[in-house]
């Protein structure tokens, strides 16, 4: 059996790189190693298999294309989040969703948000280059930050300032006369008009490369002189000490601890400035492939020391939910109310509140929020009729015989529930509540102490300790 | 009007048949049943799992297929329709995939009873989808997730099962759609296999039909195939769902063409909607011509039905619209062409 130093490790990571695992996964994982995970999680053999959306769309064809509202569209990828075998693909789609922000508030044609987390789920951990391409060309880019009315006339800012600002460098990296620049080389990228939605459904919009809307006069961007387009642009940002950077403190706020948020990075220093200056140099290093900066990241200490650094979002606590109940798999009515949960706790999917994204780390704690994490995840570890309860109850059964004091079933439950690592405070209440029914006999009344386990689910999900993952 | 002509055999395209969302529209137009006579039961999916869906709830429509609407049924009843069939007597059966039951109806709409619990026994369901009735009124009903077809007396009465999960000749996974011809042959639509398969009434395995070469594509290929439905001199259409057409092959299993959806004039209701909506009006003048191709083409042909007349109908699910063509079996081609 593996060691409880492994298992909590092993489980670090696949909080962070996925969504969790139960107990059984986890001893399996310990097995393979750590590295050997890691490099599975990174690039996964073609066996593995992402969520079936054919099952998907054939019950739920209302799921394939979004419409003004994102709900369709949120139930969609809860249906990848919860379903997929290749958690850090969808791990990827959020941290890109999360900079690359674009809202369905505005596109208004949630079948391109869609197709937007589709390509980061295909491309998101491919190459940034390919990457910041593709996001120029997208439609639903294009239409959140105006470019379609980008013209060489009168040339649009929006999308050329968050290139440089949010996307790509952040604040003090660049001037204004960059932003203008910029903007006039992405002049003539647009869209065409495409078949309207009425009467017969949503048709998408295609990206179109007008020469007669381009400014092809000499630009100054950066410090370089000449007749740049939006690619010239792109591959200068990438000479930039910045941009690797940039994506690295990115990802060290996403999968190792949280940072300050994104507009006070040009006046607050990284908490690790090591670790950035390491992962920026691997990602310019290897050409700004993301597999290598990953696996540099999830394989350094840095990583490994920082369990419970970080505040869960909400859509880490609704799928690592739904994933450890084990009741959603395929496809369910109930993933459309489901698929709206963590908008309830402060993160909308397809819906950033702004081109920056969410606010995250200690923003996702509020009065509100933090009521809906902890019902959310009480109401569901305390069903024991849900299969992944049912293990759960199983396993801390099985841990010490047939019976067990009150303190040893807070300790189990703690263990196979994370494992998680309380204060003692905290130990102690769960301990006191527990005691209230005094010792567990699992022979004279397994239904009876499962509800009992249930219940000190429950309490573990609303104690501090639970909001870190 | 459109025609696609090969191997001395035509097909028109007529019309379409409603549009998507509202008055006359459909949702998502699932699985077709048709009475010899073009009288058209059209189950719609809805959007029944949406809070404030309101009458966008699954239902079925009864139309006739020159396109005029005479009612709907299964309201509040229905969740996943999946499979419609027609009893002898004219009344309307429906495989429901959420509630793992059957659900009857005389040809008003009014219920006449309804059967089945989940379950992977004698006469239990997971997932039933699509479902025929044969010459002797019993009722055959594809069992998707537990991989084999299932016989019934029209009230229930459970008659034998055969198929087993596999992807082997004869055997099945998650099959979909089902038809029957008039020697009593069922064609299942053999979704996880990519292929459309051909039984003798007690099972047998009698023709494939789909991608039968390893090392070419002779254009025959499937993948998740809906439904199948077969014409009157035994040609076979399947919806080819996963490539969004429809492929046409001859009864030994050998390809003829496709379908690829030719509705690029408005139906009668999409007319109406867009005489009230001139922006939307405007916006079709502004796109690109060859854009515009887009507009005809199916988009999740889901359920396809054949009258006596071999007047085809087959549910354009993602477009919310019947896509209607007539086969022509004495068309000369050449005489206009000199």
């Amino acid at each position: 059996m593996a060691g409880t130093q492994e298992i909590a490790q092993m489980a670090h990571l696949m909080r962070r790189a996925g969504f969790g695992a139960s107990r059984d996964e986890l001893e399996r994982l310990v097995a393979q190693g750590y590295e050997e995970t890691v490099e599975q999680l990174i690039d996964p053999p073609a066996q593995i298999p992402r969520a079936d959306l054919h099952q998907l769309f054939r019950y739920m064809p209302s799921l394939e294309t979004g419409g003004p509202v994102t709900v369709p569209g949120a139930a969609n990828w809860l249906y990848h989040l919860v379903n997929t075998q290749r958690p850090l693909e969808e791990k990827m789609a959020l941290f890109w969703h999360g900079i690359f922000a674009v809202g369905n508030s505005k596109v208004d044609n949630d079948n391109h948000l869609i197709a937007m987390v589709d390509m980061f789920r295909d491309h998101g951990t491919g190459n940034y280059r390919d990457l910041l391409i593709m996001l120029a060309q997208s439609p639903a880019m294009i239409y959140w930050l105006d470019n379609h009315e980008n013209h060489k006339r009168s040339p649009n800012e929006n999308w050329g300032r968050e290139l440089l600002e949010l996307f790509s460098m952040g604040v003090g990296n660049y001037t204004e006369k960059d932003v203008f620049e910029c903007a006039r080389a992405f002049t003539g990228w647009t869209l065409g008009p495409k078949i309207p939605r009425v009467p017969n459904h949503r048709f998408f919009f295609q990206f179109e490369y007008r020469p007669e809307e381009h400014d092809f006069g000499e630009k100054e961007f950066l410090g370089r002189t000449g007749n740049f387009d939006g690619l010239d642009i792109i591959d200068i940002i990438l000479e930039e000490d910045a941009c690797p950077r940039f994506i690295a403190r990115h990802l060290y706020t996403f999968f190792v601890a949280d940072e300050p948020q994104v507009p006070a990075w040009d006046i607050e220093p990284p908490r690790d400035p090591k670790a950035i200056d390491f992962l920026a140099g691997v990602f310019k290093d290897s050409n700004y492939e993301i597999k290598p900066v990953l696996r540099a990241l999830f394989n350094s200490d840095f990583f490994k020391e920082s369990a419970f650094q970080k505040v869960k979002s909400p859509v880490e606590t609704v799928v690592s939910t739904l994933r450890l109940t084990e009741d959603m798999f395929g496809p369910q009515p109930a993933l459309i109310e489901l698929g709206q949960e963590s908008a309830h706790m402060g993160q909308s999917l397809h819906n950033p509140p702004s081109v920056e994204g969410w606010s995250t780390g200690p923003n996702w704690i509020n009065s509100g929020a933090v009521v809906g994490r902890i019902n959310f995840v009480a109401d569901r570890v305390s069903n024991t009729e849900l299969p992944g309860v049912q293990k759960i109850c199983q396993r801390v059964a099985a841990a010490n015989g047939t019976s067990m004091t009150p303190d040893e079933m807070v300790d189990h439950c703690l263990d196979q529930f994370g494992p998680l690592d309380v204060s003692e405070a905290t130990r102690m209440e769960l301990i006191e509540h527990a005691s209230e029914d005094g010792d567990i006999s699992w022979s004279e009344d397994y239904d009876g102490s499962s509800e009992r386990v249930g219940e000190m689910l429950a309490l573990i999900a609303a104690t501090t300790e639970y909001q870190f993952g | 009007m459109l025609t696609t002509t090969v191997a001395g055999r035509t097909w028109h395209f007529d019309h379409s048949i409603g549009h998507f969302v509202g008055p006359q529209g459909y949702t998502y137009p699932t699985p077709i049943a048709m009475t010899a006579g073009g009288t058209m039961y059209v189950a719609d999916i809805g959007l029944a799992e949406y809070s404030g869906a309101g009458g966008l709830g699954s239902k079925i429509y009864k139309h006739r297929i020159e396109d005029e609407f005479l009612g709907e049924m299964g309201v509040g009843d229905l969740k996943w329709p999946e499979g419609l069939a027609l009893a002898r007597d004219g009344s309307v059966w429906c495989a429901d995939a959420f509630h793992h039951r059957i659900f009857g109806y005389d040809a008003e709409g009014s219920p006449i009873g309804d059967w089945g619990e989940f379950g992977d026994g004698n006469g239990q369901f997971n997932r039933p989808s699509g479902i025929v009735f044969d010459a002797d009124d019993n009722l055959h009903v594809v069992d998707s997730l537990n991989h084999r077809v299932q016989q019934f007396t029209r009230d229930g009465e459970f008659l034998g099962s055969w198929g087993a999960q596999g992807s082997d000749e004869g055997q099945l996974n998650h099959p979909w759609g089902i038809s029957i011809d008039h020697e009593g042959a069922l064609y299942l639509a053999d979704w996880g296999n990519d292929r459309v398969q051909k039984f003798a009434p007690d099972g047998e395995f009698l023709v494939r039909f789909g991608s039968r070469y390893e090392d070419f594509d002779d254009g025959g290929s499937l993948k998740r195939p809906a439904d199948v439905a077969v014409d009157s001199v035994g040609d076979v259409y399947v919806c080819d769902w996963g490539n969004r057409r429809v492929q046409i092959y001859y009864p030994d299993g050998d390809i003829i063409c496709s379908l690829q959806g030719d509705a690029h004039e408005f139906s009668k209701a999409a007319q109406q909607v867009m005489e009230v909506n001139m922006e939307y009006a405007q916006a079709f003048r502004r796109v690109n011509p060859v854009e515009l191709i887009k507009f005809g083409i199916f988009d999740r042909p889901r359920g396809i039905a054949i009258d006596g007349q071999d007047r085809i109908a087959i549910s354009d699910g993602g477009r919310g619209r019947v896509q209607v063509y007539h086969k022509d079996h004495d068309y000369l081609v050449p005489q206009f062409n000199a």
